[in-house]
């Protein structure tokens, strides 16, 4: 009991460690951001005051952003010109070679951020689940996940270093500017990574010690922990690219005027930070899936299978879980840069970048379509889904036309020659669907078809019992179908009607998909409630298809975020510091949109290189199978014991 | 193919020799299962050096066969995966994301190639620099759009003067003063005119009785004119005041609030070229910064921007903007009082309550435009105002640039607004 | 008459009392226990999601402020 006691007492210690760890970096730069970021003189909160009615010295300057007046407290943003004092370089392109640093970073950076967010859901759901086994298998699979992370962690801090080093080296002029506003910050943030690191590894080696009753809560809580810290140092480095793309705090000349959260709290970073948020989410799930397909393909025994299919399918909900709601925060974030700089919103989406964004459209496309692969290829471990499986040929052919619909450009770049034959910019039947009017329907019609496969999983080895069952059917029916209708006919609606009307339609179109996937997953779920099962769902006996299914949409994931990350960074066009300091290097101008996939696809090949050699490194470290899964088979919803 | 064959045997020979011996040595040693898979590392090796002696000759060459060595190392790490049991499944998966991601790449580089050029040359006007002949260049191209536009009818540049000031003797100007001539005619007329109350601003019956508190009447020629773009509304010159207020406002929007929001080195620029193309000697920049200094508090100075709403098309809209901006940006307002617009209550020209008048309009018998339906009839009015005229309004008074000068997207939302509004309904929402 | 029909389609209200009479088939069908009934259920199925559908539509629309019916009420 004694022992009991002293546990609980370490374990509170060692949670009051860690809020002290998170606090630690507060607490000593109070002091620098009373004193406008450490910049001025020893207390110059009070002496400011003294010297403005004494001297007219104190030069006074206008916030570019929130246009509060300030004393200037920095130095002006440097004015660059190309040569070896500003940008010293190789003989090679010094843009890209910190294009691929940064981008190597964030890689790693997104799925040591990604990860412990899953553990803390996995670790939750293992808490509350009543059943036993399940809880063990849910708590193993959040250990596994935190094991991956670990050996990903240290390659993240050794990337940064990288990361900076290039910066140092190659943009110090750049690099001093942006060091000299953030200087506080970026010692908060050196501070704070390690605070994150302590927790991790408390969390980590503490796992076992931990792993019962009230001390259990205390390691949940330590995840919640990390998890703020880790958010939070998302959000610092967030505010560098903030501040980049939408400078504050500073005056025309870039002078910083010495309110660090103005710096901090720039136009865009909030929307960042959501996006971010999210789309590291997917993206962690994407590599955690790609984790698991690995080790099913490479899996010698059944248990294995069962094992590492289960992961795959929980990584993958998962990061289709935060997919779903990417695209708002992203029209949030767009919403935001229109409001910022109009100029700056023409550039991404009609201008110069915008042929990326119809990449983009592609790849959403890919995603959706190997989500539905993926879904009808784990109908196939279910006994009793056969009665769906013949209707998967109709879904793949509206996904197909609504897809195509989606990817039409409305105009393309043409020679003469070509535009004489076709007799215009738009091709007289094509043309018409490369409107956005269409492509709006088709990609609802998308994910509306993806919802309706996720309900026929969800069904497949399941048949509803409850007494108003046929017209539960008839009525589940019925609202897709119309909720096809509808979107079709709003679609089609559009070209009858002036464009400024036409804008509106698309938001019931929305509101249509996510009628279908909240009314009709909550239906499913009250329709299933006692269902009868007509087998138990078969771990492992997915198709190895199915896998490739998830490393596609793995490596697209990873594409897509090099995609956006690019468009993201290079909107600036030819500004450091957007407005501030100009960019007068020789690689001011903006790549071609070929030269930049195929720099995306060398990142993203690289780092599935490095992190599936990572993955090989921990399978050599721990040969044995995982011991628990013997046991029981894993299964979504708990089963009987007589499973095995 | 026996080119590639040879290209891809003398790139990669060193690698296929060392190979080779490997399979020697292990065949003498009886390592039968060793020498059958370096002899299928060699053949893999093989086909990796052909996709890249074909990505290396091929990829700036008509013959579009770049995908044959994606495919081929894709295979190539297929087939390795076959033999190499234990690392089959990191095999199969970078092969597959290798496929991925090239086609991806492929993808990217099929479309359109668009490179965004180099950056305009970091031109900072530095006006305080500048000889007055410069300063007057730059002046005639905030108002006119270019050097040798003032003589061009119905040029316009950021400044927007010309909308509705004639600054050529005898050009048409009804709206606002000719400006020809006006040094002289500062001197000799605005300042000693009795309703200027020159040094006594409080007895002054205009809307604004000084541009800022305390600052003053003008005293000198550059003053006046200071005063006249900071302030409009602190001297109007007879009959050009805005309708039904007896000349006690002026129609004119403060040049250096938005949306004209010029920089005070900008409007020395202005000034200087008023002076200049009269043949008249310009006072100093300085002395001209001086004069708004005296009338412009430090706050309402709007910073020098780079030309960014001088684009390189020149529109006054783009179309994105809000219906209001437009109607502001487009100087409508001035003239026109338009149902649910703020501060378009001008009555220089009707009252656009289009969605009532248009129909009439176009059955009047003295209607001789082409438009059959409302929405044609207001896009011609605003894109050839002469076409028909109100009666009670003069001919000519509109100017004729809006066909060039808004974009179509402008033009739309013009003519949707303007479509909606009814007499004696509520004003349609903004859009 | 045309008018008429445009008139009543055009407003909410038309579309909720559509959406009311349906819950109101649907207890109905609950009580005399012929929900089940494809035929039946088919037709409240219709009644209730065209309603619901058209009321999306109009009040998205609206909170915009644009008209749904714009090619309607032309």
């Amino acid at each position: 009991m004694g022992r009991q006691n002293g546990k609980k007492i370490w374990s509170i210690m060692a949670l009051c460690a860690m809020i002290g760890f998170l606090l630690l970096p507060v607490a000593t730069s109070l002091n620098a951001l009373a004193s406008g970021g450490g910049e001025a003189p020893p207390a110059p909160a009070v002496k400011a005051e003294g010297e403005k009615k004494d001297e007219a010295k104190v030069e006074k300057g206008r916030d570019v952003y929130y246009k509060t007046e300030g004393i200037v407290s920095g130095a002006p943003a440097p004015k660059t010109v190309d040569g070896p004092r500003d940008y010293p370089r190789y003989n090679f392109e010094s843009r890209v070679l910190l294009w691929f640093a940064n981008q190597q970073h964030l890689y790693y950076g997104s799925f040591v951020l990604a990860v412990p967010i899953f553990c803390m859901i996995i670790e939750f759901m293992g808490v509350v689940t009543k059943d036993k086994a399940m809880a063990k298998k849910y708590d193993q699979l959040a250990y596994d996940f935190i094991k991956i992370s670990l050996t990903a962690y240290s390659l993240t801090a050794i990337l940064g270093g990288i990361l900076i080093f290039t910066f140092l080296t190659l943009y110090p002029a750049f690099f001093g500017y942006l060091s000299s506003i953030f200087r506080p910050v970026m010692h908060i943030y050196a501070l704070m990574f390690v605070a994150e690191s302590g927790t991790l590894y408390i969390y980590y080696y503490g796992w076992d010690k931990m792993k019962e009753g009230f001390l259990k809560w205390i390691h949940l809580s330590m995840s919640v922990i990390l998890n703020v810290i880790g958010t939070l140092l998302m959000m610092l480095a967030n505010s560098w690219i903030g501040f980049m793309m939408s400078p504050a705090g500073v005056d025309e000349q870039g002078r910083f005027l010495g309110n660090i959260w103005h710096v901090i709290h720039t136009a865009l970073w909030n929307p960042l930070n959501v996006h971010r948020i999210l789309g590291n989410m997917a993206f962690g799930g994407g590599v955690v899936a790609a984790y698991a397909a690995y080790r099913f393909l490479s899996a010698k025994t059944d248990e294995e299978r069962a094992h590492y299919d289960w992961m795959g399918y929980i990584a993958m909900a998962l990061a289709v879980a935060f997919l779903i709601p990417l695209p708002f925060a992203g029209y949030w974030l767009m919403r935001e840069v229109y409001a910022y700089r109009q100029q700056m919103g023409i550039t991404l989406m009609g201008g110069l970048l915008a042929w990326l964004f119809i990449i983009q459209a592609t790849m959403i496309g890919i995603l959706f379509l190997s989500t539905n692969y993926y879904l009808w290829q784990a109908l196939g471990r279910m006994r009793g889904a056969e009665k769906y499986q013949r209707y998967i040929k109709y879904l793949v052919f509206v996904l197909v036309c609504g897809f195509l619909i989606f990817i039409t450009p409305h105009t393309m770049v043409m020679t003469p020659a070509e535009l004489k034959a076709m007799g215009g910019q738009q091709h007289p039947v094509l043309g018409n669907y490369g409107v956005m009017s269409a492509k709006n329907g088709g990609i609802n019609v998308i994910i509306t078809t993806t919802v309706l496969s996720f309900i026929w999983y969800m069904r497949g080895n399941k048949e509803p019992m409850v007494p108003w069952k046929n017209f539960g059917n008839i009525f589940m029916g019925a609202f897709f179908g119309f909720a096809y209708v509808n979107i079709i006919w709003l679609a089609v609606y559009g070209y009858y009607i002036p464009a400024n009307v036409r804008v509106g339609l698309s938001v019931p179109q929305v509101a249509t998909t996510l009628s279908c996937l909240f009314f009709m997953t909550a239906l499913n779920g009250f329709m299933l409630k006692g269902a009868k099962q007509m087998g138990p769902i078969e771990w492992g006996k997915i198709s190895v298809r199915s896998q490739y299914a998830i490393i596609m949409l793995a490596t697209a994931f990873t594409w897509m975020m090099g995609l956006m990350g690019y468009i993201r960074s290079s909107v600036r066009l030819f500004w450091h510091v957007n407005e501030i300091m100009r960019d007068n290097s020789p690689w001011a101008y903006t790549h071609t949109v070929g030269f930049a996939a195929n720099m995306i696809s060398f990142n993203v090949l690289f780092f599935w290189i490095s992190i599936l050699f990572v993955f090989w490194l921990g399978t050599l470290g721990a040969k044995k199978v995982p011991v628990n899964v013997k046991a029981h088979v894993p299964g979504r919803v708990p089963e009987p014991a007589h499973g095995h | 193919m026996k080119e590639l064959l040879v290209a891809a045997l003398s790139m990669g020979w060193g690698v296929l020799a060392v190979l080779a011996g490997l399979l020697v040595y292990n065949f003498t040693k009886g390592n039968k299962d060793g020498a059958f898979k370096i002899f299928i590392g060699m053949l893999a090796t093989l086909m990796i050096f052909m996709a890249i002696t074909n990505y290396r000759d091929n990829f700036f060459a008509e013959s579009r066969l770049l995908p044959v060595s994606l495919v081929l190392i894709t295979a190539t790490t297929f087939m390795m995966a076959l033999y190499f049991s234990n690392v089959s499944a990191l095999l199969k998966i970078g092969g597959f994301m290798f496929l991925v991601a090239a086609a991806l790449s492929g993808y990217g580089n099929w479309l359109p190639q668009v490179e965004g050029g180099f950056p305009p040359p970091d031109v900072k006007l530095v006006f305080d620099a500048m000889s007055s002949q410069q300063l007057a260049d730059e002046g005639e191209k905030i108002i006119f759009g270019g050097i040798g536009q003032s003589s061009v009818q119905g040029a316009i540049g950021k400044g927007q003067c010309p909308l509705c000031h004639g600054f050529q003797k005898g050009f048409l100007s009804e709206r606002a003063p000719n400006l020809f001539g006006l040094p002289e005619r500062a001197e000799k007329e605005r300042l000693t005119d009795p309703n200027y109350h020159k040094g006594e601003p409080q007895k002054r019956a205009y809307v604004d009785k000084e541009s800022c508190p305390g600052c003053g009447t003008a005293t000198t020629v550059q003053e006046y004119i200071a005063e006249s773009h900071s302030c409009p509304n602190c001297y109007v010159a007879p009959g050009f005041g805005v309708k039904g207020t007896n000349d006690k406002e002026s129609p004119m929007p403060k040049i250096h609030k938005p949306p004209i929001s010029l920089s005070l080195p900008e409007l020395a620029a202005v000034d200087t070229w008023l002076y200049v193309r009269e043949g008249r000697e310009a006072p100093s920049y300085e002395d001209i910064i001086k004069s708004y200094e005296k009338f412009v508090p430090e706050a309402d100075r709007p910073k020098q921007q780079d030309d960014k709403a001088a684009g390189p098309t020149q529109l006054l809209a783009d179309g994105t903007e809000p219906v209001d901006q437009i109607f502001a940006k487009g100087q409508c307002v001035v003239c026109h009082t338009i149902p649910g617009i703020p501060g378009a209550t001008g009555t220089q020209g009707p009252k656009l309550e289009e969605g009532t008048n248009a129909p009439n309009r176009i059955h009047d018998p003295a209607y001789k435009g082409t438009a059959k339906n409302t929405q044609e009839y207001i896009m011609e009015s605003v894109v050839l105002p002469s076409t028909y005229v109100v009666k009670g309004f003069p001919d000519n008074l509109m100017p004729k640039i809006f066909g060039q000068k808004l974009s179509a997207g402008a033009l739309k939302k013009i003519v949707d607004y303007l479509s909606q509004v009814k007499a004696g309904a509520p004003p349609p929402k903004i859009s | 008459m045309e008018m008429m029909i445009i008139k009543a389609i055009t407003n909410p209200i038309f579309w909720f009392a559509l959406l009311a009479f349906g819950v109101v088939l649907l207890f109905v069908g609950k009580k005399m226990n012929i929900l089940n009934n494809t035929a039946y259920a088919a037709m409240v199925s219709v009644v209730i999601v065209v309603a619901y559908f058209h009321i999306v539509d109009h009040y998205l629309m609206e909170m915009q402020g644009l008209d749904y019916w714009y090619l309607f009420r032309k």
